[in-house]
């Protein structure tokens, strides 16, 4: 296969986080990374971090090798890098971009509409409302909707959903 | 940084979204115990999801800026420094105010955009986790004084992972991998906490992970509930509620889904420490939201925490039956 680079995409990882520059490969995040381990080096967050530098766009974007997705953002890899590479922002940054392909886990287009419809990730159950009634908490409000679509709309979220 | 907060022990109190919407009964235990601990609660009203940093950031990093940065206005309104219970919610706003202090050009863009809503983000308060509040603001001397009632339990912590790092802008003296808060924390009530393999590891749910790729995530969970049983804890306690889901809620799933290879299911009750906290100061089980409704269905705990409670309400002198009655008649 032959892998394209991007360079405008290299450039804006680049000036994203100029930590990325300071990468020399050691794979000590890949040593040190939970999700690695446990898919047997199926993800690894070194090879991301290669193709950013590189520029492979389509390598990450769209064909999700690795796949970024599975980055649990624990932070491990940042700690331990000798280089003080930004990992874990760089990752969110290539999930955007993949969010713009439509590459993006399915259940997140839910969360993120919640949110734009109620404020909250997570919807409340009639057993819960029951449950916080008897604990004696007090009722949830939902934020004020029109507050949370403006600002929605003004940063281009609701336009960047619509799209996908 | 809190200097222009008057009361030093008022906290603007943010509940997020999974223990509002989840566990309650948490958001009960934490709000009877810091009352009782001489700490003021102010509601943030109007606030929104933080929001998550797994999958909001993940969708688009400049939005997650603003309504983070929005939430922080609601604090600033209220005059108090933010508590929160949950790490991911801490992960976010601390590093939303992290930027925002720290980047003019992300201040003014958070800034630019709330000002179409009225709001502004001025840098007047300080983002905490309850534990930092427990720890350092009440303090751990003060909490070994309250916690009159040892409760004799072999516990097994659970950090989480936002709580800890990046560890350069948490409080925790740069320490992610050996931190000994959370077990001070513990000791204070009467309890060992004991030593597992992969006690810092993920709990799995993190990242969206959860949503993402789950037999990743389940793999996470099945790790740790292992390595906990093996070294014989009564109980997992940990300060995240979306860590507890996943030790919760996760561990009935685990046992579905790697039943091949699990052997005996799980069953390892998990608290939120507030709630533990709560009993070794005396206070009512019932009061803590501790005694599970029968009659709610698909109301988390998941996993019983009837084992680990009976053991404690033996040596606290409750009788566990009579409290369930009694919760009945509560209603």
């Amino acid at each position: 296969m032959t892998l394209k680079i991007d360079f405008g995409f290299r450039k804006q990882f680049k000036t994203y986080k100029f930590s990325l520059n300071y990468c020399y490969q050691c794979g000590t995040c890949s040593g040190g990374c939970p999700v690695a381990k446990l898919t047997n080096g199926d993800y690894n967050p070194r090879k991301i971090i290669e193709a950013c530098i590189l520029g492979l766009k389509e390598k990450l974007t769209t064909l999700l090798e690795p796949n970024v997705w599975q980055c649990s953002t624990c932070q491990k890899c940042v700690e331990y890098c000798p280089q003080g590479v930004e990992l874990t922002e760089i990752f969110d940054h290539v999930k955007n971009l993949c969010v713009e392909a439509g590459n993006y886990p399915q259940a997140y287009k839910a969360q993120g509409e919640a949110i734009r419809e109620k404020g909250s990730a997570i919807p409340m159950s009639n057993a819960i409302i029951k449950r916080r009634e008897r604990l004696g908490l007090p009722v949830m409000k939902t934020a004020s909707h029109s507050e949370i679509q403006t600002l929605l709309r003004e940063t281009g979220f609701i336009k960047k959903m619509e799209s996908i | 940084m809190t200097d222009d907060v008057s009361n030093k022990m008022a906290y603007s109190f943010y509940l997020g979204c999974v223990i509002p919407n989840r566990y309650p009964m948490v958001e009960r235990a934490t709000r009877t115990v810091l009352d009782e601990l001489g700490a003021e609660l102010r509601d943030m009203k109007g606030a929104t999801c933080c929001p998550a940093p797994g999958v909001f950031r993940s969708f688009d990093i400049p939005t997650w800026l603003v309504i983070g940065g929005r939430n922080l206005t609601i604090a600033e309104d209220n005059q108090a420094d933010v508590v929160t219970m949950c790490n991911g919610c801490y992960g976010t706003l601390l590093e939303v105010e992290h930027a925002l202090k720290h980047e003019e050009k992300k201040r003014n863009y958070v800034n630019e955009h709330l000002q179409k809503v009225g709001r502004k983000f001025k840098g007047s308060i300080h983002v905490k986790h309850l534990a930092e509040v427990l720890y350092y603001d009440i303090g751990l001397k003060k909490i070994q004084d309250v916690a009159i009632h040892d409760l004799g339990l072999k516990v097994a912590v659970h950090y989480g992972c936002h709580l800890l790092k990046p560890s350069a802008i948490r409080p925790w003296d740069g320490e992610s991998e050996e931190p000994r808060f959370f077990d001070e924390l513990v000791e204070a009530l009467g309890c060992e906490s004991v030593d597992y393999r992969d006690k810092m590891m993920c709990c799995g749910a993190g990242g969206g992970v959860r949503s993402a790729v789950k037999e990743v995530s389940l793999d996470f969970t099945r790790h740790k509930l292992e390595e906990i049983r093996k070294v014989g804890a009564d109980c997992i306690v940990n300060m995240c509620p979306f860590c507890m889901l996943q030790l919760d809620l996760g561990q009935v799933e685990v046992n579905g889904v790697f039943k091949d290879i699990i052997g005996e299911p799980y069953n390892i009750p998990v608290f939120y420490y507030t709630q533990l906290l709560g009993l070794s100061m005396g206070l009512n089980p019932i009061d803590l939201g501790l005694i599970k409704q029968h009659d709610l269905k698909g109301v988390p705990p998941f996993t019983s925490q009837e084992p680990a409670l009976r053991k404690i309400f033996k040596k606290l002198g409750y009788n566990y039956d009579e409290l369930v009655e009694q919760a009945k008649n509560k209603k």
